[in-house]
Parts: structure tokens; sequence; C-alpha cells
């Protein structure tokens, strides 16, 4: 143990006596800012050109209500203020031009063809079909549509949900005309009201219920999220350098020389200790900073201060995974392009978590959610993810979790030594995937002795 | 033979046969019994026995891809051998897993962190190795080997030479028992393998037990008690210096002759003859007469020199090794 934190003090020091490591450690805060710095200045960045949609309106009574709703539309909020509200002059949304293509006289696939060249064109956004029984229908709901919007772009969304919620309020307004009701008491009648999301109640220490603070949520929410991608990001830093220092060495020829005084496990776990602490010592610079910043700005009494625990011993766990996996895949390679054809399905498998954020988010304590959360190289992310969420998780999932990866952590460390001790005095070809499974199930060639048949060597030598 | 009880009472005392191997085994610092060590079809190693004394210097010689390499990483516990096959003892431990803390070893490929300073290095090596008076044995060592000036150079800054000596005090740092050293006088110039050579030799005389691989026969029959031969895996020549070349015969004659051009291949009994410029050697049949040579040598021009030896160290190589060389062309 003592060689082992020998060299993993070494590589601590390695690692943080670097211009590199003082600037990383500036560039992810720094990266991460300015992404939420860009995505505020741009978030209102869109194309306001106009968006020209030609309707058929085959009932023959609804553009005209359309058309005022569209200039109604580009007066109160194409050119309001996006933030008072108030009337203006700059223009802060793209507006609706609405053009009627009358389908009187014509044949209406005729009609549909031309102006779906003129969409292809860019003449139009988009063209809308009202059918011809949209005004009878939905009197019990058939499931049948009644307007079609036909245009090339299915990402762009605000215009269909706009037109969707205004030809209904047309509709609406058609048949209370007809019904000969007082629009007053429709509005009255359909107005909905408005719900509130609040956090549950508490009941404290002297028995009085008081209700959740409100952003207490968010803020767990945030520091789970905020967390798993710290965590993510770590992971990249300090396990991916373990590849090209392993590499490094081996190219350098500076491995054998080690070799001669430790066992090529201590070498491996010494790095792999080494990594560990400079991510920690990463983290706990952030989580520091984050605690001041917090406090600062009067947030410091709500800092969930329970998955701060848990995350380092998380990361220490994930580290210790991926940073056996990243060394084992240094010592296969003899240079940068080999290692990097196989550090890409290693990160990949690091990404996993990445794919499912969303619906762990949505649903924590789902089956999926929880499985998922069991999957060990996904389960340092995940679990600190759901720990944030509001949804109590179960106290053992975490406690399983924890004991899953750093019993998966063993294993890869041991399996990721065998290959280390074959593949770093190897020199000429890179490893395959074939030879890596060998190696790390059988090492290279023949077993050594096993001490039974050594100590009859021994006899019969003696 | 040695037998163990199947009592199930401890003893914590060793039995007085244990002792006894113990003891034998200590006095040689190196103790392999047919050993084998192949990787995948090829065999590096085969079936090699060897010991070596402690306190002596043993040189290791044979062709390039002869095994040496392969034995010294086995010796150093880098490399395993064959499931089965033999043992290695070394200072008396044969765990195959660890290298003891009392050997020291200097690996053929050179490598050293190139961003730390030397200081640092040799720090780094002696806390690996357990090593008391750190900051004392490092500076003793720097002065001994002419590189006080460079402490607190990086490694980067150091010519090939210096930081071939730096290294060779990592391997030595903390005084080993036994010192393994993998080509150290490859790619020194003439002055630091002397000072390479000088520390050896203070090793051995502080009781240091030196295993050595090398192609420099000169300095091999200079420096070693003791030399090992391996070739195509498999240990030819084991012994001293002079035994080995008793086993050889006086079958060589050195001579110089005014003539530098005479043919000399046609004379009574010569098998070959090696040109050194100035200097012949003609290796002769067993039973051979010097006189009959000598007059013949002398009906050829005016001899200068003649001389009746024993092969040199390089010689029985070549004669070992070069038809290998001789199949590998014909192949």
């Amino acid at each position: 143990m003592r060689k082992t934190l020998v060299i993993a003090v070494r590589e601590f020091q390695a690692a943080v006596h670097t211009k590199t490591f003082a600037v990383s450690l500036l560039i992810m805060p720094l990266m991460g800012s300015a992404g939420l710095v860009a995505a505020l200045v741009f978030k209102d960045q869109v194309n306001v050109d106009d968006k020209t949609v030609a309707v058929i309106d085959r009932t023959g009574v609804l553009f005209a209500d359309l058309a005022a709703a569209a200039h109604e539309y580009n007066r109160t909020e194409a050119l309001a203020d996006p933030v008072t509200g108030d009337p203006s002059e700059t223009q802060h949304k793209p507006r609706f031009a609405l053009h009627e293509a009358s389908p009187a006289g014509r044949d209406i696939n005729d009609l549909r063809a031309e102006l779906s060249d003129r969409v292809r064109a860019g003449e139009l956004t988009a063209f809308v079909e009202i059918d011809p029984s949209a005004l009878r229908a939905g009197e019990e709901d058939d499931g049948l549509e009644y307007v079609f919007y036909h245009s090339n772009n299915p990402m762009y969304r605000e215009f269909p949900i706009w037109f969707n919620r205004r030809v209904n309020d047309c509709v609406r307004d058609w048949r209370v005309r007809q019904a000969g009701l007082a629009a007053e008491t429709v509005d009255w009648a359909t107005r909905r009201l408005r719900m509130g999301e609040r956090p549950l109640y508490v009941r404290g220490r002297d028995g009085v219920v008081n209700a959740g603070r409100e952003h207490e949520h968010y803020i767990n929410i945030a520091a789970g999220v905020g967390l798993a991608l710290l965590m993510f990001l770590v992971i990249l830093v300090g396990a991916i350098p373990l590849t090209y220092s392993v590499l490094e060495e081996k190219m350098q020829r500076s491995a054998e020389v080690l070799l001669g005084t430790v066992t090529a496990f201590q070498f491996m776990m010494g790095k792999i200790l080494g990594m560990v602490g400079v991510s920690l010592g990463i983290v706990t610079i952030y989580i520091v900073a984050g605690f001041i910043a917090a406090s600062a700005c009067g947030y410091g009494n709500t800092i969930p201060h329970h998955l701060i625990n848990w995350f380092i011993l998380y990361q220490a766990g994930a580290i210790l995974m991926f940073g056996s996996l990243y060394a084992a895949i240094g010592a296969a390679c003899n240079d940068m392009k080999d290692a990097q054809n196989l550090m890409a399905p290693a990160s990949l498998i690091a990404c996993v978590p990445l794919f499912v954020i969303r619906p762990v988010m949505l649903e924590p304590n789902s089956t999926f959610s929880t499985w998922i959360s069991f999957f060990p190289p996904a389960t340092p992310m995940l679990m600190i993810l759901r720990q944030g969420l509001p949804t109590p998780v179960p106290i053992w999932q975490p406690i399983v979790g924890l004991m899953l990866v750093l019993l998966t952590a063993v294993v890869c460390v041991a399996l990721a030594g065998r290959i280390f001790r074959v593949g770093i005095l190897m020199q000429g070809k890179g490893a395959n995937v074939k030879e890596l499974l060998q190696w790390a199930t059988h090492g290279m060639g023949q077993r050594p002795p096993r001490p039974d048949r050594r100590r009859a060597a021994a006899r019969s030598a003696s | 033979m040695v037998t163990t009880s199947t009592a199930p009472t401890i003893n914590t005392q060793p039995s007085p046969a244990v002792t006894a191997r113990e003891a034998e085994y200590r006095r040689h610092a190196v103790e392999v019994r047919s050993v084998t060590k192949t990787f995948g079809s090829t065999v590096a190693v085969d079936d090699l026995s060897l010991s070596v004394a402690e306190r002596t210097i043993c040189g290791f010689i044979g062709p390039n891809g002869s095994g040496k390499t392969t034995t010294l990483r086995m010796l150093m516990r880098i490399y395993q051998p064959d499931e089965g096959a033999g043992i290695i003892r070394v200072l008396g431990h044969d765990d195959l897993h660890a290298p003891p803390d009392s050997v020291g070893y200097l690996p053929e490929e050179r490598g050293l962190y190139k961003r730390m300073k030397v200081i640092d290095v040799l720090r780094f090596y002696a806390e690996l190795k357990g090593c008391a008076d750190i900051a004392g044995v490092a500076r003793r060592w720097l002065e001994r080997m002419g590189l006080g000036d460079a402490a607190q150079k990086r490694v980067e800054a150091l010519s090939k030479g210096m930081a071939q000596k730096v290294q060779f005090i990592t391997a030595t740092i903390n005084q080993p028992q036994l010192l393994i050293l993998d080509e150290p006088f490859s790619g020194l110039d003439p002055v630091n393998a002397d000072v390479v050579r000088s520390a050896m030799l203070d090793l051995k005389r502080s009781g240091t037990t030196i295993v050595y691989s090398t192609h420099d026969m000169h300095t091999a029959e200079k420096l070693c008690d003791e030399i090992v031969m391996m070739h195509r895996g498999r240990k030819v020549l084991d012994g001293t210096l002079a035994s080995i070349q008793r086993d050889y015969g006086s079958d060589t004659i050195r001579v110089r002759l005014h003539d530098t051009d005479a043919v000399l291949s046609d004379l009574p009994g010569v098998v070959q003859v090696s040109e050194y410029g100035q200097l012949r050697e003609l290796r002769m049949t067993p039973g051979y007469q010097p006189r009959r040579v000598l007059e013949a040598l002398m009906e050829r021009g005016s001899v200068h020199h003649f001389e009746i030896c024993s092969p040199s160290l390089h010689d029985i190589f070549v004669r070992i090794a070069a038809p290998v060389s001789e199949e590998r062309r014909n192949a």
C-alpha cells in the first residue's frame, strides 16, 4: 500500500502542478457560465420574418375570423414588448400573414399541389386546409381530424400551435352564434382556472404545519442535476487523462523502470488513486465555490448537504471504475490513434446516464429509473440525480447502488490490472478487443505456476 | 528432500532442515531451476537453470533475441515463467508477484519522467524502495556519478549519458543486495562507462551481487566473476572466464606479420582466420602442431608476433552465435 500511495502522490502532484490543470479548472466553470449566458442572450434571437400561410377554408365562414385573429396577434404579441406586453415599435416575433386560397371552382387536388409547390419554392411557410364538415364535427368526439397543416418544416411549431387554438376559438364562436347564446355567458362558463404548483407541507418540531419553501425544490433539483453533470465532467477530466498518462509512460519506456520496483497492479492502482485525488480536489474546489456563491446569494441554508456526502463517495467510485478502464486502454495501445479507437466505446458507456436524464427526472421512482440507476456505470450520476429530486428515494437504493459501484470498481481494477500487466511492456501492434478479453481473463500465454506446483518444483530442485 | 509435518501443531521455530536450506539459498543471490517462458508459440527461455553466487558480478551475454532480457525480467517478476515450469528464487524469495525492495533494476529501455527534477526523481524512487535519509543518499550518489550540479535540473534538460547515470542511481539508491542491469553501458561514452563500471565495482565490494547483460565482451571479460551465455533461449555457457576458456583449450594463435596481406587460410591445421587489421587470429584444429604453423608462417615472411592463447570471449561468442547468422542468411 505504501508504494501505491507513493505513486498516487506523484501522479497527483504531476497532474496539479501544471498550468493546464489550473487553466482547465477555470475553463470548466467559465464555459458553463458562457453557455448559460449565451442561452440567455440568444433565447429571444428568433427569425422575425413574416410567416405567410395560405388557408383553404372549405367551410367558407372561418377565414375572416382567422384573419382578424392573426391581425390581433401581430398587434398584441409580435409587436409587443416581450417583458411588459406593451405595444412596441420593435418586432419580437414573426407576424402571421394569412391568405385565403379559395377552392371555389377549382379541383381541390390541383389547389393542394399548387400550394405545396409554393411552399417548396419558399413563397409560403405552409398552407392549412379546413375540412368542410369542421363546423359540424365535435358533437361527440369521433377521433377524426378536420384541420390539416402542411409544411416542409415540421420543427417549426409556433404557428401550428397558435392556429390550432384560434381555429377552435373561431369554430366555438360560430357555434355560439348559431346557438343564439350570449358571448359573455359562454366566456364565463368556459373560462379556465389557473393552477399553481407548490411544495408539500411540513410539520415542524413544534407541531405547526407550514408550507414547504417554494424555491427549495428547485435548488435541490438544480443541485442534483448540477452534481450529476459535474460528475460527468470530472469523469472525463479525471479518467480520460489516465489513458494518455499510461500511454505516455509506455511510449517513453518509463513503465519498466517502475515495474522493477512495484507490481503492475500497484503501478496501475497508484495512478488511478492519484487521479481519484485530482478529481476529488477538483470537485472540492467547485463545491466550496458553489457554497460560497450560494451563501452570498442568501441560499446558504438551502444547500442539500446530504447530497454532497453521497456525491463524494460516488465520484470516487466512478473514477475507480472508469479510471481502471481508461488505464487498461492506455496499457493495451501503442499510439494515440489506437487509444482513441478504444476510448470511444468507453466514453459512450460514461454517456449512458445523459441519455436517460429526462425520463429519470420525470419519473424518478419508476421501475425503469430504479433499474437503470443500478447499472453500475450509470449509478453514480443517476443516483445523485434522483436523490436531488423532491421525490424521496428509499435509502437502501443509494446504499446498494454504492456497493454495486464499489464492487464493479474492484472487478474493473482487477481485470484492468491483468490487461495492464500484459500490455504495459508490449510494443508493436496494439491489442484488439478479442486480445484484451483474453488478457483480462487469462493473462498472456501461460499463467503463473500455482503455489502447490511451485512448492513441488522447489522440493525437486532442492 | 524436505519433508513437512502434517501434525496440527503450530511451531514458530523453523526446522533445522528448512534453516539449512534457506542458508544454502542465501549463498546464491539468484537461483533459477528449469524455467521456461513462452510467448505464444515462441519459446523465449527454454529450461534455464543457473545460480549466481552472492557478492559476485555475473555477466549475461548472448546475441539479440537470445532470452537475456526475458530472463532478467523474470528475475524482476515483471514476467512470470510458464505454469509449472521450474522455480526462480531471488535473495531467498520465490514469490512470483512482488519484486523485493532489496533488488535494484536498470531496464534496457531507459525512461524517466521527463518533466521532473533529478532530485525529485531520485526522491520518488527512494521512497518507493523505503530508503532512509533520502536527501543524503541522493546527494552522495549524484556527487559520486558526477551529477552534483544536475540535482535541480529537469530530466528533459539532461544529456543522454547524464540521464542514464540518473537512472543507474535510481536502481542503486537503496544500496540493493542484488542489482540487475540490462545493458548498462549501451549509449555511454568511455568516460561515463568508466564511472558506471567503477560504481558497479564499489557496489560489489560493499556486498551487492550484480547481474548484468551486455554485448560488450571486452568489458565482460574484465568485470565478470561469472559469465552466462544464452543462445536461442538456452544457456550454452556458464562459469568463470578461465573455466570457459579452459573448455575451449588453447586453440588460438595470434600473429602479426610484416606482410599484412599474406594469405593464411591454407596453413596446416587452420580452421578459421579472423582479421583485426595488424593482428590476425588463427583458430586451429585440435592437436595442431604450433611449431609447424610457426615454420609455415616464417616461410611467408617476417613474423613480428606469435602467441598461443585461449579464445577470447568475443571469439567464443562468435563461434556459438555465428552459425545462426549463417543459417539466417541462407534461409
